[in-house]
């Protein structure tokens, strides 16, 4: 059954986006990822234009981060102080971000920045779980524990030092808004969540601790992809609520199946699986890149 | 409205048109004339919609042998941007956009037989039927440059909108009937920009055209399509929060049906 979707335009088979958002959905719940970065050039697969595929995927990652980040908020699993940070610096990311993507779309270049973004992210997220994957297969049959995170020291000399009570740390404001603002621009500018680069940085750069890194992440999350959704649609009218609806239901069914599914599961085979399956995504968008197309124009009408 | 009661809606429409127009031509007995009438004169886009067909039906009063029937439909008209792409380090990127104005959003042509045999290039020109007589013109900062290559960009704009099945051309999709009764296929697929149509049907006798007639045609989004597209558009802050309170209902609500179980 096809459904028009009235942002995008397009026509597209209503149980292949259901699918979709339950496929993702499953995966995000079995490895605790958002599922942003898979799922956006999955959508311009589809056929749904870039820019709407970005901008909507913003919103559904609000309403697959929400339940999350609550349930860590009743657990206490959220330095406040630290997500507000995150957050704050993730605003002017997002601001930033949609300018840049508004122009993008102006001048007809975000079709190809955003695969082009995606490949480098994609081969480097796939190429550093497949690394991982490997290393942690390899210490677990010689028995040897990972090593420890080196302290960085060139942070604790930065000023606006600052105490963070939920978290232990004292250290300077400014590495939570920088991280932040990395994440909100990514945010506007690919449709990812940046749980992937967010919960790294807390650990190896900000030092927390990991009983808060999930839950603050995923409050930063919230808030930054929602605060995008309201610009995306403000300014570039590119969030379509019936496609973020329907995807918004497969993966929240996914999602609860995923993560039943992956506690019976050993991990490290699986990380090795979805770190192909992410290569996989960034070997066909290059391959599109790279390919000579069939027509060697490309028109539309600006707004 | 049901495909039939369209039909015979349109059939009524000719009918009382036809006596009209046959009262008008008194005077003149010979002057040709042509009357016409869609069977739908709104296609609405609605959630299940993936293209509509309509057929339109006329009647040319004073056709003879050799006659052809061309039925023009012309979408409404908007901006063009044009990008050719090139290679950079390997890669295919868009050039720069070229502008164009001029350019029908939607075009179909249907004729009794292919266009170029019906009349000179000079008088479908004139009256620009067919896709290749669209009056486009480049504008903007660079139109000189772009103006230049006008027809590389108009052959491109013909072949990108027919591969999205905006523009077609479709020699031998009218049908003449007994009795200078006529008919055309109309296929308004997704992607139609809504608006005003019109569809023209001419009547040509030995390269010009002896008769006109235009009908309207709306194209319209109807319902969840149409509500959501005018608030994103005209109030897309509210369009934004709601969206936003939209996500967050159904995330943490999916969770709390999934917890009881």
């Amino acid at each position: 059954m096809e459904i028009y979707l009235p942002i995008a335009e397009v026509s597209v088979n209503l149980l292949w986006l259901l699918l979709l958002g339950g496929g993702v959905g499953f995966l995000s719940g079995m490895f605790g990822v958002g599922g942003g970065f898979l799922m956006t050039p999955l959508l311009i697969f589809t056929g749904i234009p870039p820019a709407v595929a970005v901008s909507t995927e913003a919103n559904q990652i609000t309403a697959s981060s929400v339940s999350g980040a609550l349930a860590h908020l009743r657990r206490g699993g959220v330095d406040m102080k630290m997500g507000s940070l995150l957050v704050t610096g993730g605003v002017f990311g997002s601001v930033l971000g949609v300018q840049i993507f508004g122009a993008l779309k102006d001048s007809g270049q975000i079709d190809v920045f955003v695969s082009v973004a995606y490949v480098v992210f994609l081969s480097a997220i796939g190429g550093l779980m497949l690394m991982e994957s490997l290393r942690a297969m390899r210490q677990r049959d010689s028995g040897q524990a990972p090593p420890r995170p080196q302290r960085t020291r060139i942070l604790d000399a930065l000023p606006l030092k600052t105490k963070f009570p939920r978290s232990g740390l004292y250290e300077s404001a400014i590495p939570p808004v920088a991280i932040g603002f990395l994440v909100g621009l990514l945010a506007a500018l690919m449709g990812v969540g940046g749980g992937f680069i967010m919960v790294p940085a807390m650990i190896y750069i900000l030092r927390m601790p990991t009983n808060v890194v999930v839950g603050t992440s995923l409050f930063q999350i919230v808030f930054v992809t929602a605060f995008t959704t309201v610009l995306q649609a403000a300014q570039n009218q590119t969030v379509d609520v019936l496609l973020a609806a329907l995807l918004i239901v497969g993966g929240v069914i996914g999602a609860q199946l995923g993560a039943r599914f992956g506690q019976k599961i050993k991990g490290e085979q699986l990380r090795a699986g979805l770190a192909i399956l992410v290569l996989l995504v960034a070997a066909v968008l290059v391959f599109e890149l790279v390919r000579t197309p069939g027509e060697m124009f490309t028109m539309m009408s600006p707004t | 409205m049901t495909r039939r009661a369209g039909l015979l809606l349109a059939f009524a429409g000719l009918a009382h048109a036809a006596a009209a127009a046959a009262q008008d031509a008194e005077p003149a007995v010979d002057a040709p004339s042509i009357v016409t009438a869609l069977t739908e004169e709104e296609v609405r886009i609605s959630s299940n919609f993936t293209g509509a067909k309509i057929v339109l039906y006329g009647v040319a009063k004073g056709l003879e042998e050799g006659d052809d029937v061309v039925v023009v439909v012309r979408g409404p008209v908007r901006p063009l941007q044009v990008m050719r792409k090139s290679r950079t380090f390997g890669i295919w990127l868009n050039g720069r956009p070229a502008r164009f104005e001029g350019a029908p959003s939607y075009y179909a042509t249907a004729s009794t037989r292919p266009l170029d045999l019906i009349a000179p290039p000079n008088n479908l020109q004139r009256l620009s039927i067919g896709a290749d007589h669209a009056p486009l013109r480049a504008v903007g900062p660079r139109a000189a440059e772009f103006a230049a290559q006008i027809a590389e960009y108009r052959r491109a704009i013909v072949r990108v909108k027919e591969s999205g099945g905006l523009y077609r051309d479709e020699p031998g999709g009218v049908d003449i009937l007994e009795g200078g009764l006529f008919r055309a296929a109309v296929n308004v697929p997704p992607g139609s920009l809504t608006g005003r149509y019109t569809a023209d049907a001419y009547l040509f006798r030995d390269g010009s055209a002896l008769a006109h007639k235009s009908t309207e045609l709306r194209v319209v989004k109807v319902g969840v399509e149409r509500a959501i597209h005018s608030i994103a558009h005209d109030r897309p802050i509210l369009y934004g929060f709601a969206a936003v309170c939209f996500a967050v209902v159904m995330g943490w609500g999916a969770a709390q049906v999934f917890r009881r179980r």
